[in-house]
């Protein structure tokens, strides 16, 4: 009685629930197909990525990893495969279909290694839109995991991954689309920046180029492309996907979606106040610092406009507990 | 032990973004290395970053669920 009850207190602890994690997770992944099929795309996309470094397919791999999270973060209630029926659990892959998979794999592999300077080179908008789109296709191979009436079934039960993994897949770094709106984007975020700051340096002067320059009278500004919030983009959307994966069972998914593109839009006004910041102090006598620790100072902003923009919607953001009479 | 493991959580989140602020201060040391440490200092932010974000969110939550 006691020993059971101190191994029931040991997995019950956090130390045993960290051991146990993966056990469960592996036990769940062998019992439904589907999870199978997105564990071995998952494994392949980054063998390929990390073989081929010029593909870049971070976002496939960030989209299949999530996707595979947050199926195995379903409440045992609510996934399907735990109710072992013929239709859910599904029988294992089939040989010929893992063999056709992993040959598509190497053939991305192969064409990927041969056409390396492809991918480096300049290339018109058109070529280069096809090449962007032609990542993509290293998640191609998977159909051919299952038959397409299972991949039917596995998108009717698992609606909500699959949007989650989808908005992944075309939002995740959007560094093809920031780059595509530069031109535009990084005007409208000059004259935003300069407008702020004219309130506090009534001196200042403002340069409207393809980088964007700031005059002021002790420290000048320019806004190159990588001040253009991209980072904190990044970083939004790694701590979202956190959230998403840790509090999935009891988050209110349309409420999810519009949170991830309201914290998008509220990391680009972020991103405003953080080049406004540098200029004023820049502009005073913290001069030197803010040139030294502009950087971490940067992230210490993104990060902290993340906390503050997740405790304010956190409970909104949960279901409302179902109240029973 | 909570207050422990809170402590113990937000040093870690303040030892990596010091390790980060440290590395950035020695960067501007060396220019010729700048390109390289751009895109390691890059890396380095973001970790450090999603480490006190992360971490943040966790114990805000943990907090959250024990009050109800």
């Amino acid at each position: 009685m006691h020993s059971s009850d101190a191994l029931y207190r040991q997995e019950r602890g956090p130390i045993g629930q960290l051991l146990l994690a993966p056990y469960r997770a592996f036990s769940q992944l062998r019992q439904t197909e589907y999870a199978s099929a997105v564990a071995l795309t998952f494994a392949a996309v980054c063998l390929d990525s990390a073989l081929v470094s010029d593909l870049n397919t971070i976002a496939p791999a960030f989209s299949c990893g999530l996707l595979l999270l947050l199926m195995l973060r379903r409440l045992p209630a609510e996934a399907p495969s735990i109710q072992s029926t013929q239709l859910q659990t599904g029988p294992p892959l089939a040989t010929w279909r893992l063999f056709c998979f992993f040959a598509l794999h190497l053939s991305v592999i192969g064409a990927g290694l041969a056409m390396g300077g492809v991918w480096r080179g300049p290339h018109a908008t058109l070529q280069a839109a096809l090449l962007a789109a032609s990542k993509y296709l290293i998640l191609l191979p998977t159909a051919i995991l299952s038959p397409g009436s299972a991949w039917r079934s596995f998108r009717r039960l698992y609606r909500a991954e699959w949007v989650a993994a989808v908005i992944a897949l075309v939002s995740f770094y959007p560094l093809r689309i920031f780059t595509m709106a530069w031109p535009w984007y990084g005007q409208a975020l000059g004259r935003s920046v300069s407008a702020l700051c004219h309130l506090f340096v009534p001196s200042m002067g403002y340069v409207p180029a393809l980088t964007p320059t700031l005059l002021g009278p002790n420290l000048d500004v320019t806004i190159v492309f990588g001040c253009g919030g991209l980072q904190g983009i990044k970083l939004f959307q790694i701590l979202f996907a956190l959230v998403l994966v840790v509090d999935w069972n009891q988050m209110n998914r349309r409420r999810a979606i519009a949170a991830y593109f309201g914290g998008l839009a509220a990391m680009l006004v972020a991103n405003v106040i953080r080049i406004t910041l540098l200029f004023v102090l820049g502009n005073t006598r913290l001069r030197t610092q803010v040139i030294e620790y502009h950087l971490t100072a940067g992230w210490l902003l993104f990060t902290l406009v993340f906390i503050v923009y997740l405790f304010a919607i956190y409970r909104w953001l949960l279901k409302t507990p179902e109240v029973t009479a | 032990m909570k207050k422990i493991r809170q402590v113990f959580v937000l040093a870690i989140c303040l030892a990596s973004l010091t390790a980060y602020a440290h590395h950035d201060h020695d960067k501007d040391k060396d220019k010729d290395k700048s390109k390289t440490d751009a895109t390691e200092m890059s890396v380095l932010g973001l970790a450090a970053a999603s480490v006190l974000g992360g971490g943040t969110y966790l114990v805000f939550r943990r907090r959250a669920r024990a009050r109800g």
